[in-house]
């Protein structure tokens, strides 16, 4: 099963999924110059995965900030991973946010309402 | 008060009627690379300046929408962006100074008196119609970006528009976020 991992930058954040070790998690900030390019091999991979995936899949959002941009990917990323609950994946998000941070609670609240998945928003 | 210039966009920043501090001010270009010096700055100087994280996080959450939707979309060579943010003891204020072609000024001005007459929760339905887009047009990316920095300062947006040619105006758009919202 292909790992895939990429290393957080000042303006990318830092992803892990792990089938191996069932551990899925984008954490840090997420400002990249050129959003598609960088979410775009995560949703791919997401598709070409699914089938070695386990049957229960959480992840976990542990966000700092993320841009306008990178709103609408992580959307896509939601949509893909409705996808796979679709295809029979119990699928669980795990939505982190700071206390102090009221932008990344209300994102929370309306990626929630958005998609149709198991998801919790929980405080860091 | 007509504002063509820059330096005039500074000065009327500074003719605020109540003191004003800037606490950082860039004109220039706006690459990824600037924006990300800029952040760092703009982060350290909010840690510095504000005790209460929640306000941090608020007032830097909006230079963000700023440095990346406003400024860094309308980035130009002879006429580069100003982006000031400033505060009073009461209020801070996140501004850019942009110069905008006409052809796209009134369009960036209805949707400006838009969003200014909505509702929150109409604004928040507005903000997932546009997320949900399929495709996003340029139009749809500027709106996007007026409706984030509505629902993060939760204000409205302050602008002024100044036609500066037959082809180009000077357009300033501004936050506000009340200091006292956030107290105990």
């Amino acid at each position: 099963m292909n790992t895939f991992f990429l290393k957080g930058t000042d303006d990318t954040p830092s992803v892990i999924l792990d089938p191996a070790n069932n551990l899925y998690e984008f954490s840090g900030r997420s400002l990249p110059e050129d959003v598609s390019a960088f979410y775009k091999p995560i949703i791919s991979w997401f598709k070409e995965t699914a089938v070695f995936l386990p049957g229960e899949v959480c992840i976990k959002f542990n966000l700092e900030y993320f841009n306008t941009a990178s709103s609408k990917a992580i959307l896509d990323v939601l949509f893909q991973l409705e996808t796979l609950r679709d295809a029979g994946h119990d699928i669980k998000i795990k939505w982190y946010f700071d206390t102090h941070d009221e932008s990344m609670h209300e994102a929370g609240e309306e990626y929630k309402e958005l998609v149709s998945l198991d998801f919790e928003i929980l405080p860091r | 008060m007509s504002i063509k210039k820059p330096l005039e966009f500074v000065q009327f920043i500074l003719e605020q009627k109540t003191p004003c501090n800037i606490l950082t001010a860039y004109r220039g270009t706006f690459s990824q690379g600037i924006i990300k010096s800029l952040l760092v700055l703009i982060e350290k100087k909010l840690q510095t300046e504000i005790k209460d994280i929640t306000m941090q996080k608020k007032v830097f959450n909006i230079a963000l929408v700023f440095l990346q939707n406003v400024c860094k979309n309308f980035n130009s060579e002879f006429h580069p962006p100003v982006f000031i943010l400033s505060g009073t003891l009461s209020e801070f204020f996140i501004s850019a100074g942009i110069i905008i072609e006409n052809i796209i000024s009134d369009g960036l001005k209805n949707k400006l008196l838009a969003i200014n007459t909505m509702e929150i929760e109409d604004i928040k339905e507005l903000h997932k119609s546009l997320i949900t887009s399929k495709e996003l047009s340029v139009a749809d990316e500027m709106g996007l970006g007026l409706v984030e920095l509505f629902l993060k300062s939760g204000n409205k947006i302050k602008y002024h528009f100044d036609k500066m040619s037959d082809k180009q105006s000077y357009v300033v758009l501004q936050c506000t976020v009340l200091k006292n919202t956030l107290q105990p």
